[in-house]
């Protein structure tokens, strides 16, 4: 089985992007809401491109993908939690993977490093933790993300750079 | 440790190591059919059919009082066969009274012109 190319991937975002919208607000209702919905679907579709068979159609695959998101905005609606779109994985819930090296130090220092980052992007607004995930975690490209938000990658450079910057600031004022 | 000593390389590296779940267990419960979803078509089809069959019949119906266009849907078989056989008495009942008036007049040129006769 063969996986995802980028090139796919732009290309299913692009397409379906609309379709998902429209079906994500008749279940939600909110435009915001249903935005970070489709998002987190597109997310998570590249995010599990291993797994999935290029030789059949994404759609059917992404509009499960997205009712079930769906679904799990709209139980933690009925609970009063409230949204966090992308941050429905929280920070506290992403793993900590650094890649051994042959200094136990360094790696020590690395897995210190990352638990600062992660405890600083709790702290973030929303679209700021949305787009670092995306770009670091889930290891999307600038245009992707373009494609993922409908917006230009002028636009997407510009937020990551903000959201670079009040992340170091997070950790600044955390660690004086 | 200091964190504020971060380099820009330190915080890309940071990031990249904070991974988002990509269990089996999240990508099932990402991909599996959730249970409402497969019982709202269905019911959706339930109104489909039922809607269908109405304008079905609906049409049917109509179709059949268009055939008889001068037929009002108020009048009803029997009505239909209660006047059929009243007509049917008076038109008889005016035949037996043309046959007694045309026997009333053969009778009278008769007498008539056993008079006129020698």
């Amino acid at each position: 089985m063969e996986a995802m190319s980028e090139e796919q991937f732009n290309e299913i975002a692009t397409r379906e992007r609309g379709q998902l919208m429209k079906s994500a607000l008749g279940m939600l209702g909110d435009e915001e809401l249903a935005a970070d919905a489709v998002q987190e679907a597109l997310v998570n579709l590249w995010l599990f491109r291993d797994r999935m068979d290029t030789n059949r159609p994404a759609s059917p695959l992404l509009s499960t993908i997205l009712r079930n998101i769906c679904l799990m905005y709209l139980r933690n609606r009925k609970r009063r939690q409230p949204h966090i779109g992308l941050e429905s994985i929280p920070p506290s819930q992403l793993h900590i993977a650094v890649t051994a090296s042959d200094n136990p130090q360094q790696d020590l220092e690395a897995r210190e490093r990352a638990e600062a980052v992660r405890q600083a992007l709790a702290r973030l607004s929303p679209p700021h933790q949305a787009v670092l995930q995306m770009h670091y975690s889930a290891g999307l490209s600038i245009q992707q993300i373009a494609n993922i938000r409908n917006a230009t990658t002028a636009a997407v450079k510009q937020m990551l750079l903000r959201a670079r910057t009040a992340l170091r600031a997070e950790i600044e004022r955390r660690n004086p | 440790m200091k964190q504020t000593s971060f380099t820009e390389d330190q915080l890309t590296d940071a990031l990249r190591a904070l991974k988002a779940d990509t269990s089996d267990e999240r990508f099932r419960l990402l991909t599996s059919e959730p249970p409402k979803a497969r019982i709202r078509p269905l019911l959706w089809y339930g109104v489909a059919a039922s809607v269908a069959m109405l304008i079905v019949a609906a049409s049917i119906w109509q179709s059949s009082w268009s055939i008889h266009p001068d037929t009002t849907p108020t009048a009803t078989t029997a009505t239909v066969d209660e006047n059929l056989s009243q007509l049917v008495g008076q038109s008889i009942a005016a035949q037996t009274q043309a046959q007694q008036q045309r026997t009333l007049t053969n009778d009278i040129v008769s007498e008539h012109l056993s008079l006129v006769e020698p």
